[in-house]
């Protein structure tokens, strides 16, 4: 069973009690004021603080305020704003009983005062309106928020009030010595203040949380002294309340007589009230007492009266919490739709944080790319232009081949012509032209086939075994693993060097030379050998064996090494009898 | 005795000529050595040779010249020249011998020897028409391959591919195929300036005919005829340089 405790609103919200003189006067300075500026604004909520609880039925004060609220918005002045929200949350609170409404209202209101230092004093009364609407709807936790920040506000001039709203809050959740700790501190700020009204409805509220904290002597002074007060000052809103508490605190000290008293007393005052709270609880007051007197019928017909009460008290408890169902819902309406919004801000946020910074990371992969792609193609143009720098180079040494082949040549047919013998040389003369026309043709190639290469050889050197008069014979061995149709070389490779093996080494030998010619695989290089038995190198040297042939040789063989990225060489042997050049080039295939 | 006519307009090349016959024995009857193309119009048709050495530049005309204006050649002809590339090739198209000049004494014993045996087959008016088809610039080239009974006729164009058999080279066409007994490689010289690309050692494909190329390790093309040809990995891309 709830405690009953009472609160006379004493305007709390707004400022003071007004005599009539003084709103006539504000009416009439209103009506003739001709701007709509702020100080229109401020005599209007002048007006409505002063009038307002005067008249709380007229049901025109929305829209007296809500016209106030309108001129403060066009003005842009948060101050009008912020009160004319705080009026029409007291409009749905306490005249239409809309809580959730009036809540609203004054959270509107809260959020501007807030703002701003300046308007802390305004501040005490919304946060008390909101404090006060969540002690109503039993959000205690809540209610005491609200409280316990108007407590350390500098500009609450009555800290009493809201330590008596807290007692009240710890009473209601039967945290007995808290409220009578809150109760008390109200009491000294009441009485300093001389609020009579206040002390009284302290004492009263007081008597009950003692009587229930067992503080039995305790509280019959409390209440005896508010009862004291209520008399002396006539303060007849909470008479009943106090009337009841009475009851209850005297049923407690088993004084059934001033119990059945007050009991019987708060009811029929009741009547006129009409407060189904105070009835229920003086009823079951006065149950209790029939039942100490022994009077069970009445006790019993009380009783009841009491639980058809209660009944419906339940009902309105309910009502009461489907109304904090709704402020809860709402607020967690109002709480889900912000954090959408906040989340969505935030996926919005997100989203354009992703993508810049994907673009920013996509134009930098891009422009990385692009650097590399310009590399790369630099670097191939770099690598063709040298190709083609190292292709010309080939060509024109293979070219420079030919000239010094042809006066070799020519000078073996003026021989033969010295020597009358012309049937001799008019063959060796055709010889050379097929000859010249093979070296040609080939010339033009960068590779040929080995076979191709090899009978080129053998045109070759059958002619010049035809000048030298059979000096010299030859073999040509190609290793049986490699396939000469198959393998490509570079053209004449050999030439410049079977040429000095036949020039300097054979021409000079008495007797009959020999060349061997061989190719061969080894670590997958050609090695191509021309091996001759003539005088050797150390002999030939005191002729002019400046070989042009063979310097040309090798820098084509650089020329491929640094092209195709081998090491192709060129060994030159001597032996105890002739001489041995291998010349080793990486292994070329052609299918 | 091969009855033979020397047709030249420059006497060292005929002396030449002349001196080669001269050491085969009791093989040449040399019945005239003519030095215009008029003479030889006028000489040739009543001396019925079997053999001429026909030089291809004489004067202002040429040795083809002459052919065209005979209405009946029924001899062998071994064409003279000295260096003139775009009519050594129609010679190997149409299969006609030729020697060239200064005219080497091996070359020209080869000739011989391949004439002796061949001097059966005179009806050149077949691959006449074949070597003048070749010798225009923008007709469509045909070779001319040795068969059993004579020559056979083939157009470039109609040829799929060609492979390798050691010394010989099948030639296929959608009609089937011919044995030739020259090795690939005179055919991939003959045959490489047009369509024709050597895809392994021992084939040779016409671009034109290929339906479908298989990449992959051993890579191949599907030719017109169905027939599968592998394509060598070193030769892959320069292959694919052809559809790029």
């Amino acid at each position: 069973m709830k405690t009953l405790l009472t609160t006379i609103f004493l305007l709390i919200s707004t400022f003071c009690f007004s005599q009539n003189k003084m709103i006539d006067s504000l009416e009439n300075l209103i009506q003739n004021y001709k701007n709509k500026d702020t100080t229109y604004v401020n005599l209007r909520i002048k007006y409505v603080a002063r009038k307002m609880f005067l008249t709380p039925a007229d049901t025109t004060w929305t829209t007296y305020v809500n016209k106030t609220l309108a001129i403060s918005k066009q003005l842009n002045y948060p101050k009008g704003i912020a009160i004319s929200y705080n009026n029409l949350g007291i409009i749905n609170h306490y005249f239409l009983s809309d809580p959730l409404e009036g809540l609203n209202y004054y959270q509107k209101s809260y959020a501007i005062f807030e703002k701003e230092q300046k308007f802390k004093k305004y501040e005490v009364g919304v946060l008390t309106n909101i404090g006060l609407i969540y002690y109503e709807q039993q959000e205690y936790d809540k209610a005491l928020k609200s409280f316990k920040t108007l407590l350390i506000n500098p500009e609450n001039k009555s800290k009493f009030s809201t330590q008596f709203y807290i007692g009240n809050i710890y009473g209601d959740q039967k945290k007995l010595d808290s409220s009578i700790y809150y109760y008390k501190k109200a009491l000294v700020g009441a009485e300093q203040n001389k609020h009579t009204i206040f002390i009284a409805n302290i004492k009263t509220n007081l008597s009950i949380v003692q009587a229930n904290a067992g503080f039995l002597e305790d509280a019959l002074t409390s209440t005896n002294e508010s009862l004291d007060l209520i008399e002396q000052h006539n303060i007849e809103g909470l008479r009943v309340t106090a009337y009841t508490n009475a009851a209850e605190v005297h049923l407690q000290n088993k004084n059934i007589e001033k119990a059945e008293y007050y009991a019987t007393n708060s009811l029929k005052l009741n009547e006129a009230l009409n407060s189904l709270s105070t009835q229920n609880t003086a009823l079951k007051t006065l149950a209790n007492v029939y039942a100490e007197k022994g009077d069970y019928k009445n006790a019993l017909l009380t009783y009841q009266k009491h639980i058809v009460l209660r009944d419906s008290l339940i009902n309105a408890d309910r009502k009461l919490e489907i109304s904090r169902k709704e402020i809860q819902y709402e607020a967690d309406k109002h709480k889900a739709i912000s954090e959408i919004e906040i989340e969505r801000q935030k996926s919005i946020k997100n989203a354009s944080l992703i993508g810049g910074s994907g673009l920013v990371l996509a134009s930098l992969i891009g422009f990385v790319l692009y650097r590399r792609k310009q590399e790369a193609v630099s670097k191939s143009k770099e690598a063709e232009f040298n190709a083609k720098v190292s292709d010309t180079e080939l060509k024109a040494l293979r070219s420079q081949m030919n000239p010094h082949f042809i006066f070799n040549s020519l000078n073996s047919i003026g021989d033969y012509i010295l020597k009358n013998d012309t049937q001799s040389a008019s063959d060796y003369l055709s010889k050379f032209a097929k000859l010249m026309r093979l070296t040609l043709e080939n010339s033009e190639k960068k590779e040929i086939l080995l076979s191709d290469d090899i009978s080129l050889l053998k045109t070759y050197m059958d002619i010049e075994r035809k000048r030298f008069n059979s000096k010299f014979n030859y073999t040509i061995t190609i290793d049986p693993n490699l396939d000469a149709e198959n393998i490509l070389v570079p053209p004449m490779i050999l030439q410049p060097f079977i040429e000095n093996s036949i020039i300097h080494g054979l021409a000079q030998k008495e007797g009959v030379g020999l060349i061997n010619i061989s190719f061969k695989t080894e670590k997958n290089m050609l090695i191509c050998s021309v091996d001759d038995n003539g005088i050797g190198r150390k002999k030939a040297t005191s002729a002019n064996n400046k070989s042009i042939g063979m310097a040309i040789t090798k820098s084509r063989i650089e020329i491929i090494n640094k092209l195709k990225n081998t090491n192709g060489t060129v060994e030159i042997i001597d032996k105890t009898e002739g001489t041995r050049i291998d010349v080793s080039l990486p292994i070329e295939l052609a299918f | 005795m091969i009855k033979t006519i020397i047709i030249d307009d420059e006497a060292h090349c005929s002396d030449r000529i002349l001196s080669l016959t001269k050491q085969h024995p009791n093989t040449f009857n040399i019945l005239a050595v003519i030095d215009t193309v008029d003479d030889a119009l006028k000489m040739v048709p009543q001396l019925q040779p079997d053999l001429v050495f026909l030089d291809i530049k004489i004067h202002d005309k040429t040795g083809f010249d002459f052919l065209q204006e005979l209405n009946d050649v029924n001899f062998k002809i071994i064409f003279t020249t000295a260096f003139d590339n775009y009519a050594i090739k129609a010679f190997k198209f149409s299969a006609f011998d030729y020697l060239l000049k200064p005219i080497d004494s091996d070359d020209f014993n080869h000739a011989i020897t391949r004439l002796k045996s061949d001097l059966l087959h005179q009806n050149m008016g077949q691959q006449l028409q074949n070597l003048f088809k070749n010798l225009k610039p923008d007709q469509k080239k045909v070779i001319t391959i040795p068969s059993l009974t004579g020559f056979e006729t083939l157009k470039v164009e109609d040829i799929i591919h060609l492979e390798a058999d050691t010394s010989y080279t099948h030639i296929f066409t959608k009609e089937g195929k011919s044995m030739v007994s020259k090795p690939i490689k005179f055919y991939e010289d003959l045959l490489g300036d047009n369509a024709f690309f050597k895809t392994h050692k021992s084939h040779l494909i016409n671009i034109d005919h290929v339906k479908k190329y298989y990449k992959g390790k051993q890579s191949y093309v599907l030719m017109s005829n169905d027939a599968q040809v592998p394509i060598s990995v070193r030769r892959k891309d320069e292959f694919l340089k052809h559809f790029t």
